[in-house]
């Protein structure tokens, strides 16, 4: 077999390889609880992709490929940027939460501080939800 | 048990993020004010007896009015359409659009043209005047979401300290962050010189204006995230905004209008073709693939600028 | 000849490449919780998409393409750092229950704002 067919029979086997690695982050990120957990599956399939475009400008010897990996890289690093930034809470509500979560301790039963501190309470009217 | 979980979910009984994440309730003591001051303002027109009249020629017949014209062009609007789908030619059968224009397309694409890419070809020369359609579509959704979102300095905002102080009640301001500024520092210039390159190479390969155009939108937010807004307003402003996409699309009309002019009158438009597959090729293609990019890339960063600031 | 060396070393890389990305999968896929998921994702996004593009420059030779799949390692390698950070930071501002996972050993007396050098 000339090298070209064994190059293209190895691209073929990666590039099935990586599809199953997908189909497994694909099924993590709808199947895991956490909006971070899925943003973090969201990032490792686009970076997945990114190689597999990647493979694919050698196998099609098509050399533009390479510049729509690049613009994916770029989409996926300002998506995870964007998105992860409006969750971070603000300068006040942070300090307030830290205060909360420093002396209230960490609420061992479920993720909502039930207010065990009055100190707590007191500081932010709505201690639950901040 | 899952069955029941998946269908109160699809009804949208149960909250999926409510342990996990909540929203706040922005207490904004500013908005609430604003709100008292209108309610204010309003009982006190209200008790003007002129006022009254106004208002109440307003309620009767502009609302009545509106109603009724809103419906009747729905329904006008809605007869056209159906009418104009019934009388398409059914899926699948042999007429010209499928068979002859895009056997002209394929075939002598690239020697009228004079660019590879026949898509960016078809876009930008056979079918250039959608995409002037699109381009005027894309200034006139910038220019409605401007007249709504921006404010004037007279109105409520005297610095800049006020969009910080607003936006940093809300969301987290990276702006000051030694991480962000030192990585955009070197990724803003390359993000840039890379949509230029896509958008130069629009008649050689996939690119052209629309993903140029949109690289270098995401190179100016990246910029505006990194470096703040004050920073951001002194290179890309509002007035450098409207000045190039105003100029972007008059340069777009006006060589569209003498390519038209010459087309239908049966004379020649010396526009050199150039050679396929270098860059100065495509006839008219480059320029408009620039003015294009242009208006692109100030649309997504003129929307991302004003949905920041808040109101 | 050495197109058989060539095409052995990128075979070596590429398959390299693809059991960095599966144990990161799998990593991802196992951990419990958002920080230990993070190290995980760190090794995909930097060492298998190091290896996987390496094969291909290695495949494609001293040509154009070989420097535009390097200008992609170094935008990869650039950028996923940075969302990687934000990531941390978003679980560490938003998490209620970080004491079951994580051991703090010394935190400042403020809320500890992470605001650079301005």
């Amino acid at each position: 077999m000339s090298v070209q067919d064994a190059y293209q029979l190895l691209y073929i086997i990666v590039l099935l390889m990586l599809g199953a690695l997908i189909a497994v982050m694909l099924i993590r990120s709808v199947t895991t609880k956490g909006v971070m957990e899925r943003i973090l599956c969201v990032n490792m399939l686009s970076t997945m992709v990114i190689c597999m475009i990647a493979i694919l400008s050698r196998m099609l010897n098509e050399p533009y490929l390479v510049d729509v990996a690049v613009i994916y890289a770029m989409i996926s690093f300002v998506t995870v940027l964007m998105l992860s930034l409006t969750h971070i809470p603000p300068g006040k509500k942070r300090a307030r939460f830290m205060a909360a979560r420093r002396e209230g301790g960490a609420g061992a039963d479920g993720r909502r501080l039930e207010g065990k501190e009055p100190e707590a309470k007191a500081a932010d009217g709505d201690g639950k939800r901040a | 048990m899952n069955k029941s979980r998946f269908l109160s979910w699809l009804y949208g009984e149960t909250d999926v993020m409510e342990d996990i994440l909540e929203l706040d309730e922005t207490s904004d003591e500013s908005r609430e004010q604003l709100k008292r001051e209108k309610r204010r303002l309003r009982r006190e027109l209200l008790r003007s007896g002129r006022a009254k009249k106004v208002i109440g020629a307003e309620t009767k017949g502009f609302y009545a009015l509106y109603h009724v014209v809103a419906v009747v062009s729905c329904i006008m609007l809605i007869g056209v359409l159906l009418f104009a789908v019934a009388n398409l030619p059914r899926y699948g059968e042999e007429n010209p659009e499928t068979t002859e224009m895009v056997a002209r397309y394929v075939e002598k694409g690239v020697e009228e043209t004079g660019a590879d890419n026949i898509v960016a070809g078809m876009i930008l020369d056979y079918r250039a005047f959608d995409t002037l359609g699109e381009s005027h579509v894309l200034f006139t959704a910038l220019i409605c979401v401007t007249i709504l979102l921006r404010l004037d300095r007279k109105n409520m905002r005297k610095t800049y300290e006020d969009y910080y102080a607003i936006r940093g009640e809300r969301f987290h301001d990276i702006s000051r962050e030694a991480i962000m500024r030192n990585v955009a520092a070197v990724l803003v210039p390359c993000i840039f010189v890379f949509g230029i390159y896509v958008l130069l190479n629009g008649q050689n390969g996939p690119g052209g204006g629309f993903s140029g155009g949109a690289v270098m939108g995401a190179a100016m937010i990246i910029f505006s995230a990194a470096f703040g807004f004050d920073k951001a307003d002194r290179v890309f402003s509002k007035r450098l905004g409207a000045w190039v996409t105003f100029a972007a699309l008059s340069f777009y009309s006006a060589a569209k209008g003498y390519v038209f002019f010459t087309g239908a009158n049966h004379l020649e438009n010396h526009i050199p073709k150039g050679t396929p597959g270098a860059i100065l090729s495509g006839g008219l293609i480059l320029p408009l693939d620039i003015a294009v990019g242009m208006v692109v890339a100030f649309t997504m960063y003129g929307f991302y600028n004003l949905f920041m600031r808040g109101k | 000849m050495m197109e058989w060396i060539q095409f052995i070393a990128t075979a070596v890389c590429l398959l390299a490449g693809v059991f960095a990305f599966a144990v990161a999968v799998i990593g991802v896929a196992r951990f419990e919780f958002v920080l230990n998921r993070l190290h995980a994702a760190g090794v995909g996004d930097t060492l298998g998409i190091f290896l996987i593009v390496l094969g291909c420059v290695i495949a494609a030779g001293f040509s154009l393409d070989a420097l535009k799949l390097v200008l992609l390692i170094f935008f990869m390698w650039f950028t996923s750092p940075v969302s990687t950070h934000y990531v941390a930071q978003v679980e560490y501002f938003t998490n209620r229950q970080l004491e079951k996972y994580v051991r703090f050993i010394g935190e400042a007396e403020n809320g500890s704002d992470t605001d650079g050098d301005s």
